[in-house]
């Protein structure tokens, strides 16, 4: 019988348990993802893979902020040393250099090859040492204007990185193959160093106490920005000597910052102070290491985002970021790191990561079901063949692969083969119940006849009666007749007998052996009885009994 | 039906040649292409040319998908070698750039089939725009494979504060400098009336031996090994014509650059690149820190009186290593942007170059120089276009090792024969000794 589309069909009901199941497992999938962090949202995943970007940055700077530092005041202390040997040797006190222009040279000298040395050594754009002295202290701005010797690359990451002066006597550079800056000047001006007379003041801490970075600022007569470290020379007596330090370029800063990343136009910010508004065009910036970023112009607006990301707001472009406060040293305000993406990237990293989410867990759904329905079928298939089989009647006797669909082939033919039998038995006894029933049937169609004989036969005979007790109606005393009726209600159960036996037909001798009494007996209630009913023979007592019969029949007929 | 279908297969067929005849670009401006750039336009950082790159990164870069990066900036001795190094992945060389200054030489040397060729990415009417000759110079047996994007020559840079005392104390003016002849004389006076000061530092002083030698009697023979014939009296006459006064300490080949002397007051005047004006401060500094306006005049190189007057031309073009033919687009969309005819004109004015696109040349007589140096620069190289001719440097390989050869040899020479020509050996002799170091290379 063919199942009906509402009723739950074994492949229905085997297909919905495997649904079942793979939601179930799906579900607990996406839990496991959750509760494991493998399922983030785009917001998690920028935040990740900003703030690793940021962990190596900051690092990054920090290690050559301090590094550089230490190399600052390492150089301070050697250029120092050197400074006071030489006065020493030629027997000279600091004051004698002023105006001393050939002495300054040979100072300069002195320190070349060791500022060449740190150049190529440091991680710096430049390096300088500057002494508090002038070579002509009778010009106007003397008091400003310092010896110094400036050294400078161009910042760019290659085998041929020629040096230039930026700052110091053009005949050493000459001398030493080196080129003299399209900017060069003799001698440098301290009022590009604010705290210059700090650094005057304070020369009874040590230099590990006060040195410090500059803010960026633009070198006179050219366009590059720079930041210098400013490490004070400071002699016996608590002499100060000048300042020393190296120089970190925004083309350096470009070069040497970029990093690898997988980040699409990340860009890297390194600016003064800590505010929710960042002046990018006061500190540096720099990209990926082998790609492009565009420099951000203009400030940028800082608003908090989900997950710890920051959104910054530029007039021209804008990022999703984050920031960290970094200090360089105890004498600098904090200044602010940011590696950002570009928001245009981010805001379509977001839509393609919800629509690879949406799209990976449609494409798992769908496998789901169709895996359902396909193993449920592939499941069932064998059995429904089977159930087609055993429906066509087909030879069980085959094997299948599976082992119970043969277990029970083999039952249904044990089954099979003792129906069979069972059938056959039956069958014949069909058969002979059959004949049987055929003979049963001529033998009840014999005695119908012989019934509708003797019924015909009754018909005549009670016909017969009829007419007799009719007849003998009129020749019957109707006193005679009273009594009788009347003294059939009075004869016992016994003498009832009897005379119910007399009106069968019986005679004495049957009435006695039927009775089981002695015909004496039978003749003695006979006696009781004809008394009784006030008769005095069995034909009397017969023809009064048909007649009361008779009139019993009438009544009932007219009864019913 | 089948009517229905040839009509739909001849309108896709339509469509597919519409598409293919339009060509479409490879840029994205959603997904920057990065080019990086070497370039000689100076030494030191934030030159001109990287004010432009940053103007062109944040234009038309910004709106087709380009990001210009500047990865190194060189000079024209040292680009060639560098390119080979990385090239060819010498540990410490930086990665190969995109985009890079070259000449024609330096086609030969990288492989000219490993370079664009512009002609793919410029059409016939495009290129001619430009200077012919200065496209011609750039084509290689593989094509245009350096794109011309300023051309340069020389000139004479005099500290004008300091010349015009010299001149009110000895009456020579800047017009005695018009001739080589007239220039030697001033430099004697100067030297005597500063009391042993030389007058001019050169920066190339066998180009004008080889000019001069030009004008005498045409192209000069070259030996085997790429050196002079130094058999040929006109060279030994040309050679003679400078070695003389830089034996008596009048001139002399410059230390590195001629601006060097003449900005640390060092010198008065110096003969260098047109290019090199980028190099001169707007103050002199002496050596005792005292300071002066400038002045900068600049004048035509001085002539030698011969009929056809010569002029060096040199200058590199801008030449695409072969990546990617996306690469190659943006390539070509930065020098065509770079060597429009208005910008050609701003960036050649900022960096003493002469343009390459004819257009800028029709503006350059109205032109807003920055100041009056540069006008003067301006005013020099457009009488040295009127006047003169411009000849290319010799461009075989091993020449400029040869003439730095040379240079080092004079430089460690001129001091020693100034000393002796001062003490009172004759300067002649001394300038042969000159000639016979001049002989010895090879």
């Amino acid at each position: 019988m063919e199942s009906t589309a509402s009723a739950w069909s074994l492949r229905r009901k085997l297909f919905g348990y495997m649904l079942l199941l793979a939601c179930l497992l799906i579900l607990f999938l996406m839990t496991a993802f959750f509760l494991s962090g493998q399922y983030n949202t785009a917001e998690q995943e920028a935040y990740d893979a900003l703030d690793m970007q940021m962990e190596v940055y900051e690092k990054y700077v920090l290690d050559h902020f301090d590094s550089i530092a230490a190399a600052g005041i390492n150089l301070s202390k050697n250029a120092t040393s050197s400074l006071e040997g030489y006065l020493e040797k030629n027997a000279l006190s600091f004051a004698d250099l002023t105006d001393n222009a050939e002495t300054i040279a040979e100072l300069q000298q002195l320190f070349l090859e060791s500022l060449i040395q740190q150049l190529n050594q440091e991680n710096c754009s430049g390096v300088y040492i500057m002494l508090d002295t002038t070579v002509n202290s009778r010009l106007e701005d003397a008091e400003s204007s310092r010896a110094c010797l400036y050294l400078q690359t161009n910042g760019y990451k290659s085998s041929y990185n020629p040096i230039s002066m930026l700052y110091g006597n053009a005949d050493i550079a000459r001398a030493n193959d080196m080129m003299p800056h399209r900017q060069w000047h003799l001698e440098l001006d301290t009022r590009l160093f604010p705290s210059y007379e700090e650094f005057k003041r304070r020369t009874d801490e040590p230099a590990a106490a006060t040195y410090r970075f500059t803010d960026l600022f633009v070198i006179p007569g050219t366009e590059m920005r720079v930041m210098l470290l400013c490490v004070p020379l400071v002699g016996e007596n608590n002499r100060f000597y000048g300042l020393c330090g190296f120089e970190i370029s925004e083309s350096y800063f470009m070069s040497y910052y970029a990093q690898p990343t997988k980040v699409d136009y990340l860009t890297y910010l390194f600016t003064p102070g800590v505010d929710s508004v960042i002046d990018t065009e006061a500190g540096f910036s720099c990209g990926e290491s082998d790609g492009y970023y565009r420099i951000p112009s203009g400030t940028l607006t800082a608003e908090g985002l989900e997950n710890g990301l920051y959104r910054y707001t530029g007039s021209a472009l804008s990022y999703v970021g984050i920031s960290r406060s970094i200090s360089l040293s105890p004498n600098n305000p904090l200044y602010t790191l940011s590696v950002l993406m570009r928001k245009s990237d981010f805001d379509r990293d977001k839509t393609t990561e919800s629509l690879k989410t949406l799209l990976i867990w449609i494409l798992i759904v769908a496998a789901a079901v169709c895996l359902c329905f396909y193993f449920s079928r592939k499941f069932l298939i064998p059995l429904l063949k089977s159930i087609e089989r055993i429906k066509a009647n087909d030879s069980l006797d085959e094997q299948t692969s599976i082992p119970e669909i043969d277990d029970l082939f083999a039952f249904l033919s044990e089954k099979d083969r003792q129906h069979s039998a069972l059938v056959h038995t039956l069958s014949q006894e069909k058969q002979e119940m059959l004949a049987q029933h055929e003979l049963l049937k001529s033998e009840h169609h014999a005695v119908t006849s012989e019934k509708e004989h003797l019924q015909t036969e009754y018909e005549k005979a009670q016909l017969e009666l009829s007419r007799l007790a009719y007849s003998r109606k009129a020749e019957i005393d109707p006193d005679d007749y009273a009594h009788f009726l009347s003294g059939v209600k009075t004869l016992t159960l016994t003498e009832r007998k009897v005379f119910d036996m007399y009106l069968a037909g019986m005679t004495v001798k049957e009435i006695a052996q039927a009775s089981g009494i002695a015909e004496s007996t039978v003749y003695y209630h006979n006696k009781n009885i004809y008394s009784k009913l006030g008769i005095n023979s069995l034909k009397q007592l017969l023809r009064y009994a048909a007649l009361m019969q008779q009139q019993e029949k009438e009544e009932n007929l007219l009864q019913a | 039906m089948k009517k229905l279908i040839i009509l739909f297969l001849t309108a896709l067929l339509l469509m597919a040649g519409l598409v293919s005849c339009t060509q479409k670009s490879l840029l994205d401006p959603n997904a920057p292409v990065t080019l990086s750039l070497w370039h000689v336009y100076g030494e030191q950082a934030d030159a001109p040319m990287n004010r432009l790159v940053k103007e062109f990164n944040a234009t038309v870069g910004q709106e087709k998908g380009i990001v210009v990066t500047v990865t190194n900036v060189t000079s024209t001795s040292k680009i060639g070698g560098q390119l080979k190094a990385a090239m060819n992945g010498e540990p410490g060389s930086p990665e190969m750039p995109d985009l890079f200054s070259a000449h024609t030489s330096h086609a030969g040397l990288l492989g000219a089939e490993n370079l664009v060729n512009w002609d793919n990415w410029f059409s016939e009417k495009e290129l001619k725009k430009y200077v012919p000759e200065f496209v011609e110079s750039g084509r290689t047996d593989s094509g245009l494979s350096i794109f011309p994007v300023s051309k340069s020559s020389y000139a004479l840079f005099i500290n004008g504060s300091q010349f015009d005392r010299f001149s009110a104390d000895t009456g020579v003016t800047y017009d005695d400098l018009a001739t080589w002849e007239g220039f030697f004389a001033a430099a004697e006076k100067y030297y005597t009336w500063s009391e042993g000061k030389t007058f001019c530092a050169l920066d190339y002083l066998i180009r004008h031996v080889e000019l001069d030698i030009q004008s005498k009697k045409g192209s000069p023979e070259f030996e085997e090994n790429g050196w002079f014939n130094t058999d040929d009296s006109t060279v030994y006459d040309s050679f003679m014509m400078f070695a003389e006064p830089l034996a008596k300490g009048y001139i002399a080949v410059s230390e590195q650059y001629s601006n060097t002397h003449v900005t640390t007051g060092q010198m008065v005047c110096g003969i260098g690149s047109t290019a090199s004006i980028t190099y001169f401060n707007d103050t002199v500094t002496y050596p005792d820190n005292t300071t002066e306006p400038i002045n900068l005049r600049v004048l035509p190189l001085p002539m030698s009186g011969s009929e056809v007057e010569y002029i060096p031309q040199s200058g590199v073009g801008l030449a695409a290593y072969k990546t990617t033919e996306q690469k190659a687009e943006a390539a070509s969309v930065f020098v065509r942007w770079f060597t429009e005819g208005q910008r050609n004109l701003d960036f050649v004015v900022q960096t003493g170059y002469m343009p390459v696109c004819i257009e800028a040349y029709d503006k350059i007589d109205d032109y807003a120089y920055p100041n009056a140096a540069y006008e003067s620069l301006f005013a020099a190289i457009r009488i040295m276009h009127e006047k003169y001719t411009a000849i290319s440097r010799p461009d075989f390989d091993g020449f400029y090792a040869k003439t730095n050869t040379l240079y080092d040899g004079l430089r460690q020479m001129q001091p020693t024969l100034k000393q002796r020509s001062a003490a009172g050996e004759d300067g002649k002799k001394l300038a042969e000794e000159a000639w016979e170091f001049f002989k010895t290379i090879q």
